[in-house]
């Protein structure tokens, strides 16, 4: 694939709105492509195994039609929309799907989906509620058993070499996406919120030494250039799940805010760890994919002091505030929603709640929302 | 969300032995709350964690989940709910646990038991004791009021278990399984030692186990009774049995209710004593109940419906052979050996099997069923999901006619009166002329 240097954003957009052209390309040339949700399967082990991890992802906005002769309605629309996407033939160029425990809504998809689309391949890697030893060897077996399904299918054996190579290429694309996120501490930052999305969309759903050049070109189109985004915009971190689509970054950087950072799936909470593959890759994986990974479904404590990380990535980023997409339905987000709401007021953080479905299809009042909040955090000081 | 004003009623419970459940509930809340006012510790559980274990170590407990039924049912559920909406928790969230929030936030503003609170109320807890089985909500709610409200300790008990698929004669994969679900055990007993100043008693414990056991087997044998015609106890008074079921388990007093339950039960059987007169369709429950108004189990049967069986909180065939010298890794291997028979009846989606298709077409075939309501609670997905699934299934396999309630469990503003019997009459209609009609 050319990745020429074209203009700063054009090619990770362009990736982004086409994200699955790739991937049925090399299904074509018979590649074996796996699809994968939520941030706690590690694609380094696809990528040892010599086949190309693929996020799965919705399509925002697809009113919900088919999916609900299968799903309940009361279900989260992002996993529903995933799941609409299957049952379309959409990712019939999936060899295989791995999909974890993460919710009790990606629980049931994978049931779903096995049941009414079986893939060639399928595995369910589950995931323990709490951290303790005993949690992480149960998650490293877990990632063990993966490991040989993914062996047997794929017809590989993933060797500790084959590991390593696979952890350092994932963990370069780390360090890089870090420089990039770093290259937003500055004011005004050097890309806005909406190229970051985009780029790391458009990285989830191709090889990672695809994305490596991507990232690479990106590096080198900033070069040592000023950002272009207007001094006065507010700098907010954006909260939530899954963001695999720009529309709400670009909503709010229209508004008049500048998303410098988030904590998303897609984002920091993939990105901020790297593990150094040391003698034990699975062990570095079993770090990353879980005992250091915030997802909140896992429960850490109960103290509120377990949002302290969200205040201290706020201040490195100089951010004013704090804006939270919730999806409707969500009970592992909207449980911590008022805690982590008076913990980030309390530490001088203004947060705003946005409800929606996977659709944005109440933009208008949401613009409105984010205007208004926006405007407040300008004249904060 | 209804418009009109809904009539909420209680059920008249059929049997006997369901009706002096009331009195159970009573007495056991008052228990909890003499200990407290005697300044003896009280955990607050959510169902999962093993209350054989609890009366090992003679701890009093209250259960946010079921105090959650019994506000619904006394119409209290709606003020406890919006307070916690007013704190920010989402109308999407979990019933029981919304219920629990506000009445924390009441407690705190009032510096005390509020004074119409059902049941006496609950006292405020020394511990917190929730596991991760079924659901997010019972780890993430406990989490969520620990950390607004209560601030004390917190025990989880992670219980895990593989999805349908994986092959349950699997040694590795079991050895796996137990390893961890035993350590999570051991986990509870030593938070419990640590809390309670007091060390296990493991031959208390293999006790309580098999009492547990030997009232489950009771229970069991009950839903077989069940099957015969006419229905000889409906759905509401099992609802009701989950008292000493899930939160007496490891007492001799579950195991004496249970054989009471079941003498009456055979009784009616061999007398056949049917639940109404003139039994015309067998219907089968799939969800929780709507706690606020169970009586719309007796307006089913004013049009000659039983619900003959229900799949929520189904007991599975007993477990025998267990070593219970071991306690500990007794009942991680009987919640393995539960897990397996569910496993064999095919729950397509989950590791826990609350849907399975399987048990649904099982019962329709050995209970003798007209049709299957599916009651979607909106607030929560665990026992919800599934039931679109299932009633494609069924579509496939056995055409019987299906009946989707959307309501909820504790929430009775998701309720119409006219909507839902509307439903219900249309549907009868439908039993009454469909392929499910028995001759
Ligand atoms: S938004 Fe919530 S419900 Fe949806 S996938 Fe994420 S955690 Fe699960
Ligand atoms: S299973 Fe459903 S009703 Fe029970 S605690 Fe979980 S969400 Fe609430």
């Amino acid at each position: 694939m050319a990745l020429q240097g074209e203009e700063k954003s054009a090619q990770p957009a362009a990736l982004c709105d086409n994200r699955s052209e790739r991937a049925r390309e090399l299904a074509a040339q018979g590649k074996k492509i796996i699809g994968y949700l939520c941030g706690f399967v590690p694609p380094e082990l696809i990528t040892a195994a010599g086949m190309v991890p693929y996020r799965i992802t919705g399509v925002m906005g697809e009113p919900l039609v088919e999916a609900l002769d299968y799903f309940e309605p009361n279900a989260c629309n992002y996993v529903l929309n995933c799941f609409q996407q299957a049952i379309k033939g959409r990712y019939d160029f999936l060899d295989g799907i791995v999909i974890p425990h993460a919710c009790d809504t990606v629980q049931r998809l994978y049931g779903l989906w096995k049941f009414w689309k079986p893939p060639a391949y399928a595995h369910f890697l589950n995931v323990p509620t709490t951290v303790s030893p005993a949690s992480i060897r149960f998650f490293r077996e877990e990632l063990e058993m993966l490991k040989e399904s993914l062996e047997s299918f794929g017809g590989v054996e993933i060797t500790d070499q084959r590991l390593k190579e696979a952890l350092s290429l994932h963990n370069e694309n780390r360090r890089l996406v870090a420089e990039l996120y770093g290259m937003r501490k500055e004011h005004p930052p050097a890309l806005t919120g909406g190229e970051m999305t985009r780029l790391l969309v458009a990285g989830a759903g191709i090889p990672a030494d695809e994305f490596h050049s991507l990232l690479k070109e990106m590096l080198r189109s900033i070069g040592g250039n000023a950002g272009s985004v207007d001094e006065k915009k507010a700098r907010v971190l954006l909260y939530g799940c899954v963001m695999d689509d720009a529309g709400l970054v670009d909503l709010i950087e229209a508004g008049g805010g500048s998303v410098v950072l988030d904590d998303t799936c897609i984002g920091t909470r993939s990105f901020g760890t790297a593990g150094d593959a040391g003698d034990d890759p699975m062990e570095a994986l079993c770090r990353m994919y879980f005992a250091d990974f915030l997802c909140p479904k896992v429960v850490r404590s109960c103290d509120e002091e377990r949002f302290e990380y969200l205040v201290q990535m706020a201040r490195e980023y100089r951010v004013k505030g704090v804006i939270g997409y919730f999806m409707a339905w969500c009970d592992p987000h909207k449980f911590d929603q008022p805690v982590l709401r008076n913990y980030l007021e309390k530490a001088g953080l203004p947060f705003l709640a946005l409800e929606d479905d996977y659709t944005l299809s109440s933009s208008g009042a949401m613009q409105n929302r984010v205007q208004a909040f926006l405007e407040m955090l300008q004249q904060k000081d | 969300m209804s418009e009109e004003k809904s009539e909420f009623r209680k059920a008249v419970r059929s049997t006997e032995t369901a009706r002096s459940v009331n009195q159970i509930l009573m007495d056991w809340y008052s228990k909890s709350l003499l200990a407290s006012k005697e300044g003896r510790p009280v955990a607050w559980c959510m169902v999962g964690a093993p209350p054989e274990i609890l009366k090992v170590f003679d701890l009093d407990s209250s259960w946010p989940e079921n105090y959650g039924t019994a506000c619904a049912a006394r119409q209290m559920a709606v003020h406890y709910m919006q307070l916690a909406e007013g704190e920010g928790y989402s109308p999407d969230l979990c019933s029981y646990e919304r219920n629990a929030i506000g009445y924390c936030r009441e407690y705190l503003d009032i510096g005390g038991i509020p004074p119409d609170a059902p049941q006496g109320g609950m006292p405020w807890p020394a511990m917190l004791i929730t596991n991760s089985t079924v659901c997010d909500p019972r780890s993430k709610g406990f989490q969520a009021f620990n950390a607004h409200y209560l601030h004390v300790p917190m025990y989880t008990m992670d219980i895990q278990m593989p999805h349908y698929g994986a092959d349950m004669q699997d040694p590795k994969l079991k050895a796996h399984y137990l390893r961890y679900n035993i350590d999570q055990i051991w986990g509870l007993i030593r938070f419990l030692e640590e809390q309670t100043g007091t060390k296990l008693n493991e031959a208390a414990l293999s006790e309580a186990v098999a009492n547990s056991l030997a009232a489950q087997r009771l229970m069991w044998e009950v839903h077989e009774l069940r099957k015969a015609v006419p229905s000889p106890m409906p759905s509401e008074d099992q609802f009701s049995c989950i008292v000493p079921m899930l939160y007496m388990a490891g007492s001799r007093e579950a195991v004496d209710f249970f054989q009471k339950l079941h003498d009456e039960v055979r009784n009616r059987v061999e007398n056949r004593i049917g639940v109404i007169p003139e039994e015309k369709y067998r219907i089968l429950w799939v969800g929780i109940p709507p706690w606020f108004n169970m009586g719309i189990f007796n307006y089913l049967e004013s049009l000659g419906a039983v619900s003959a069986m229900e799949t929520t909180y189904y007991v599975h065939a007993p477990v025998a052979d267990v070593d219970l010298s071991r306690p500990v890794e007794a009942i991680a291997e009987i919640g393995w050996r539960k897990a397996s028979q569910v496993h064999t009846l095919g729950a397509e989606l989950s590791t826990e099997g609350l849907f399975s298709p399987g048990l649904v077409l099982k019962f329709v075939r050995e209970y003798a069923i007209d049709g299957v309501i599916f009651h979607r609670v909106l607030s929560c997905r665990a026992i919800s999901f599934g039931q679109a699934h299932t009633a494609r299934r069924l579509r496939e396999e056995l055409p019987v006619p299906v009946l989707f309630l959307e309501s909820d469990m504790a929430d009775p503003r998701t309720w119409s009166d006219s909507r839902i019997k509307g439903s219900i009459s249309a549907f009868l209609d439908i039993v009454d002329t469909g392929a499910g009609k028995r001759a």
